[in-house]
């Protein structure tokens, strides 16, 4: 089978436990098997402390599992040193969350710089770019605004297009509309679709909102650190 | 260039057309790896030279900048560290001026010997060829009552008139030797010995002095070197703490660069470049007080020399005094901040 045909992201037998006091572990999640294809937008619901947001963290090799494989583009990423790991995050993966997570003493564009400069670009391209996708994200005029200038829907907007700034080939998105009021997360939630279309952006995202999530390809359900159940969406 | 406020340099690559065509080039020559084919491959050992020293660079900066705006417990700890070193300074300082004059003082290392009030002559010329035939007696001179009276007058300055109501002249003759060997348990042998032979009243000898100064010197450098080895484990230990709260202060910002593609070493150096940073300042520091001492202590040293007769200038650190007060805080400094980057920050 080519790569091609390949799904992008194939998570096999995925465990995570921690370590609870002297001789007992918690198993935050018990074998999860995933794979999500080429420009596929994937709802990941479930109860707080499911686990959902450790698989997010693992499937970005923010964390490691206990054991189990995930595989990006046929890249085994937990074979790779943390230094190849951080190149594949800078490159092949956008992270979003419920919270922006914007460095408060950057403007919206020095942020979007940021995973740029983190990869070697030059400054004046970085900036070139930052200007276009910030642009891209309906976010033109507030290109030297602070976050704490902008709104909620501002600030999550610059998240997103730092995510996307390096052109991942896949986004995880956690709860990245939680913190925001419906009509609100009802435009980033459309801004993300739109993405997904025009980049052909692979997206998992974490929701507790079931409305948003019936407009996504698949609906995955986590409950008590195993994926119970699957359902086609659209 | 245009370096943004937290320091990331700055090498540009031409081209006119779009941004983000340009960025994929450049990103393809500028990373230091990439994923190809499902492996990880580096670039040219060349490319990577120069990654490497624009890294080091950047990473200096974005620490200047974070210890420039940085919070009161960096200037906190940069101070403790200027006292501390200051302290070690000061004791280097003392016992250094202290060792010199030391020097200075055995040098003449004097030996007199007096005789009895009765001696003959005779007896005198037999004692002072007794002392010619020992090892190391230099300059051997006899010093008569009437010599040793002018001496006396002269040390008296104005007070000499005092001297004139004596009817005789009490003081003994004399014979005075300086020793080439200066070390103290020959010296206090023959001092003994001779003190043992007829005709001699006693003797004397200045080394009795040094070999005190000696002894105290020796159990200052040892309080010295104690003290200095406890305030630098403290040091060392208030260095991690202060990275510590950096460290918590900074952690959103260093997950942040995670999830942004960061590495390790990117994130970490400058927290290493930080704590070095606050060695290097606080041993600046603790230069400028020691200097400060130094300018105060000369008058005092002038007069602690007038009190033991002996001319005493503080001389100043020498260069490699002052070398290994800048390097222990740059020493410091990079052990603290590696205590806490292996403690505190895990990734």
């Amino acid at each position: 089978m080519s790569s091609e045909s390949l799904p992008l992201l194939i998570a096999k037998g995925l465990k995570k436990a921690f370590s609870v006091g002297k001789n007992s572990s918690l198993e935050v999640l018990k074998g999860i098997d995933l794979s999500i294809d080429k420009g596929e937008m994937v709802a990941l619901l479930g109860d707080s402390g499911s686990g959902k947001s450790t698989l997010i963290q693992i499937l970005g090799t923010l964390d490691r599992p206990s054991s189990g494989v995930v595989t990006l583009n046929g890249i085994n990423l937990f074979a790779l040193n943390p230094k190849e790991q951080a190149v594949v995050r800078n490159q092949k993966i956008g992270f979003i969350y419920q919270f922006h997570r914007l460095l408060p003493e950057f403007s919206a564009r020095e942020n979007v710089m940021m995973p740029l400069l983190i990869g070697r670009c030059s400054p004046k391209l970085a900036k070139e770019r930052a200007g276009e996708i910030l642009e891209k994200v309906g976010l033109a005029g507030r290109l030297d605004h602070r976050p704490g200038q902008l709104s909620g829907g501002e600030q999550q907007r610059v998240a997103i297009a730092r995510s996307i700034v390096t052109e991942p080939v896949l986004l995880l998105a956690d709860e990245p509309t939680g913190n925001l009021d419906s009509r609100t997360a009802g435009s980033v939630f459309e801004l993300l679709q739109k993405l997904n279309q025009d980049l052909g952006l692979s997206c998992l995202m974490v929701t507790h909102n079931n409305e948003l999530a019936q407009n996504l390809d698949r609906q995955l359900h986590m409950i008590d650190g195993c994926l119970a159940e699957e359902e086609r969406g659209k | 260039m245009n370096p943004t406020p937290d320091g990331f340099s700055t090498r540009h690559r031409g081209g006119k057309k779009s941004a983000a065509r340009k960025v994929r080039r450049s990103s393809a020559v500028n990373r230091p790896s990439t994923v190809k084919r499902g492996k990880v491959v580096s670039v040219a050992d060349g490319n990577a030279a120069i990654i490497s020293k624009s890294f080091q660079l950047r990473s200096m900066q974005r620490a200047w900048n974070r210890f420039h705006a940085g919070s009161l417990s960096h200037w906190t700890t940069t101070i403790i560290i200027a006292l501390s070193l200051t302290i070690f300074g000061a004791f280097t300082l003392l016992l250094s001026n202290a060792n010199t004059a030391l020097d200075n003082w055995t040098g003449d290392n004097l030996v007199t010997v007096f005789l009895e009030e009765r001696t003959s002559i005779e007896q005198i010329e037999s004692i002072q060829t007794e002392i010619s035939k020992k090892s190391g007696v230099d300059q051997i001179s006899v010093v008569s009552p009437a010599q040793a009276m002018a001496r006396m007058k002269n040390m008296l300055g104005s007070e000499a008139g005092l001297l004139d109501s004596l009817d005789d002249n009490p003081l003994p003759f004399s014979i005075e030797f300086r020793l080439t060997d200066k070390k103290y348990k020959k010296t206090a042998n023959l001092v003994y010995e001779i003190g043992t032979w007829q005709g001699v009243e006693a003797v004397s000898y200045d080394q009795i002095w040094a070999e005190k100064l000696a002894a105290v010197i020796h159990t200052f450098r040892f309080v010295g070197i104690a003290l200095t080895v406890l305030l630098l484990t403290a040091v060392a230990l208030i260095i991690s703490n202060t990275i510590k709260l950096t460290i918590i202060a900074r952690r959103d910002e260093v997950e942040v660069m995670r999830f942004m593609g960061a590495t390790d070493s990117f994130i970490k150096t400058p927290f290493v470049y930080e704590g070095v940073l606050q060695g290097l300042f606080g041993a600046i520091g603790a230069l400028l007080l020691t200097s400060l001492l130094y300018w105060g202590g000369q008058g005092a040293a002038a007069e602690l020399g007038a009190a033991f007769g002996i001319f005493f200038e503080l001389h100043y650190l020498q260069v490699g005094q002052l070398l290994i007060i800048m390097a222990l805080g740059i020493f410091l400094g990079l052990i603290g901040a590696l205590i806490s980057l292996s403690r505190f920050l895990e990734i």
